[in-house]
C-alpha cells in the first residue's frame, strides 16, 4: 500500500494549487483521480514525481515516511506515462527505451540494456517492433513503447496522466483494458489522471473527485463492479459534481 | 517522365543554348573582350587547367578551413548560449544584429591585421559562416529543452546523455540548414577578398583576367566558382539526408 498525503501545494509560493489531497494505492490496482481540464490534477502528478518542490504532507510506503520537503526529482517511487509519449524520432523503439535504463539497473540484474529493454518490449508486446522507428508506429504503440520505458525505471507506482486522451476511441478502449491487465501483470501501483468519467469507471475501483479552487478530494467513489450497467447512475453523478468549468 | 530524363533535359537544354550563342556570336561578330565564344572559354579549361586548379586549390583550401573552424565555433557558442542563461541573454541579441552585417567590409581591416596571405579569409569565412550556425543552434537546443525538458526529468537522464542523445540530435536539421545557406555564400565572399588583394587564389585569377580583358578568362573562373558553389550545397544537402534519416513522427 502507498499512502499519499499532500497538505498544500503553491505554485512558486503563490496561491495553494491543491490541498488535502489524501489517496491510498492498492497493489496491482488503478485509482483514477477525476476534475475537469485544469483542476490541478497534472499538477498532483508533477509533485510526486519530483518536478514540482515545496509542497507539504508525505509518502508513506512499507513502513516507510517520505516527506515532501525532501522529495525531489531523483525519486524512485513513481514513474510516469505522460499524454504525449514524445519519443525520440531519431532512435529506434529499442534505443528510446534503452535510454531511460541507467547503469545501476545493468549492474543490478547483470544484464545489458538490450536484454533489459527487450524485456519491457516483451511485457508490452512489442518486441517484433523493436527495430522500427516512432513515425512508422501508431500513436497507441507508441504509447505502450512510453509505458515500457516507465517500467524499466523499476519504480512502484505508475502515474497515468491521461494516456488514451489523443487516441481513437477503438484503440482507447483496447489499450484501456490491455493496461488494467497489464498493472495487474506487473504487480505495480498506479495513478490515472483523466477527465473521461467512463474511462475512470472502466480501470479502477477507486475514484477521486477533485473539484474547487485550490482543488482538493470533493469526494470518492467506491465501484467495486468496474464495468457494470450501474454504473451508468454513477457515472451521472461524477459529471454533475465535475460540473462545467 | 522518369528520373534520368528529368535530369538530362536541362542539361541538354543548357548545351543548346550555349551552341545557339557561339553559333550567333559568331555570325554577330561581337568583340571577344566584350562576350568570348563558349568556345573559347572551353579552351581556356584546356591550356590553363593547371593554373586554374593551382588557384582553386587555394580559395578551396581557405574557404575550406574557414567553414571547418566556424563549426566549431559557432556549435561552441550556440552550447555556450543554451548552457547559461546569462551568456545566452548577452549573446542573442549580438547574434541577430550580426545576421545584417556584411562581412566583406571587414576585409579590408583583416588585411591590416593578418597580412595577404590565407589568414584573412580564413577569418572572414569563419565570421560568415559561424554567427548563424550559432544563432540556428543556441534556438533549436533551446527548443529543444523546451519539448523534452519533461521526457529528461521523467527519466532522470543526466544532462551529458540528454545533450547528445536528446538535446543535440534534435537542433541537427536546423543546423544542416544553416551550413548549407552559408557554405556556398562563404566561398564567393572567399573569392571576393582575395579580389582586394592576396598572393594567390581565384580572386587573384579573376583579376589578372579582367585587368588584361581577357574576358574568356573571368568567365571561365565565374564558371568554377559557381560550380563549386553548386557542388558544396549538394554536398551539404546529401550529408544532411544521410545523417537525418528520421521523420518527426506526431509522438
Amino acid at each position: 500500500m502507498i499512502k499519499i498525503s499532500v497538505e498544500n501545494y503553491s505554485y512558486q509560493n503563490k496561491e495553494p494549487v491543491i490541498k488535502n489531497i489524501n489517496i491510498t494505492l492498492k497493489e496491482a490496482k488503478i485509482t483514477s483521480l477525476i476534475g475537469a481540464s485544469g483542476c490541478g490534477k497534472s499538477t498532483f502528478l508533477r509533485v510526486l514525481m519530483g518536478m514540482e518542490t515545496g509542497a507539504t504532507g508525505q509518502i508513506e510506503f512499507k513502513n516507510e515516511d517520505f516527506s515532501f520537503q525532501k522529495w525531489n526529482i531523483k525519486q524512485k517511487l513513481f514513474s510516469m506515462v505522460p499524454q504525449v509519449p514524445h519519443l525520440l524520432p531519431w532512435k529506434n523503439i529499442l534505443n528510446n527505451i534503452i535510454i531511460a535504463i541507467s547503469n545501476e539497473k545493468v549492474t543490478k540484474e547483470q544484464k545489458s540494456k538490450e536484454e533489459i529493454a527487450i524485456n519491457a518490449l516483451k511485457v508490452v508486446q512489442l518486441e517484433n517492433h523493436k527495430n522500427k522507428f516512432p513515425d512508422e508506429i501508431s500513436l497507441g504503440m507508441a504509447q505502450r513503447v512510453s509505458f515500457a520505458r516507465a517500467l524499466v525505471l523499476d519504480t512502484q507506482a505508475i502515474l497515468l496522466d491521461e494516456p488514451f486522451a489523443s487516441l481513437d476511441a477503438h484503440t482507447r478502449y483496447i489499450l484501456q483494458e490491455w493496461l488494467a491487465n497489464k498493472i495487474l501483470e506487473t504487480n505495480k501501483y498506479a495513478i490515472l489522471v483523466t477527465h473521461d468519467v467512463r474511462e475512470a469507471l472502466f480501470l479502477s475501483e477507486e475514484i477521486h473527485v477533485l473539484k474547487g479552487i485550490p482543488s482538493e478530494i470533493n469526494k470518492t467513489f467506491y465501484n467495486e463492479n468496474r464495468n457494470e450497467k450501474s454504473n451508468i447512475k454513477t457515472e451521472k453523478e461524477i459529471i454533475s459534481l465535475i460540473g462545467i468549468n | 517522365m522518369s528520373r534520368i530524363s528529368r535530369r538530362i533535359f536541362p542539361v541538354l537544354f543548357v548545351m543548346l543554348l550555349i551552341f545557339v550563342l557561339e553559333l550567333t556570336l559568331q555570325k554577330a561578330k561581337v568583340p571577344e573582350y566584350i562576350i568570348p565564344l563558349p568556345s573559347k572559354v572551353t579552351d581556356v579549361f584546356l591550356t590553363d587547367w593547371v593554373i586554374i586548379f593551382q588557384n582553386t586549390l587555394v580559395t578551396v583550401s581557405e574557404w575550406l578551413l574557414g567553414v571547418f573552424l566556424a563549426i566549431v565555433l559557432g556549435l561552441f557558442l550556440g552550447f555556450l548560449s543554451f548552457k547559461s542563461e546569462k551568456i545566452h541573454s548577452i549573446l542573442s541579441p549580438l547574434l541577430i544584429v550580426s545576421q545584417s552585417i556584411p562581412y566583406l567590409v571587414f576585409t579590408p581591416l583583416l588585411m591590416i591585421w593578418l597580412g595577404l596571405g590565407m589568414a584573412p579569409k580564413v577569418a572572414l569565412v569563419v565570421l560568415t559562416c559561424s554567427f548563424p550556425i550559432s544563432l540556428v543552434m543556441q534556438n533549436d537546443l533551446i527548443e529543444a529543452k523546451k519539448e523534452y525538458h519533461l521526457i529528461v526529468e521523467m527519466l532522470q537522464i543526466n544532462s551529458m546523455k540528454a545533450f547528445f542523445h536528446i538535446y543535440f540530435p534534435y537542433s541537427l536539421p536546423g543546423f544542416f540548414n544553416a551550413l548549407k545557406i552559408s557554405i556556398s555564400y562563404s566561398f564567393g565572399s572567399a573569392v571576393l577578398a582575395e579580389l582586394m588583394g592576396s598572393e594567390s587564389g581565384l580572386g587573384i585569377y579573376l583579376l589578372r583576367a579582367q585587368a588584361t580583358f581577357r574576358t574568356d578568362k573571368v568567365i571561365a573562373a565565374v564558371i568554377v566558382i559557381i560550380f563549386i558553389s553548386l557542388i558544396s550545397t549538394f554536398f551539404v544537402s546529401l550529408l544532411r539526408k544521410k545523417i537525418i534519416f528520421w521523420k518527426t513522427a506526431k509522438h
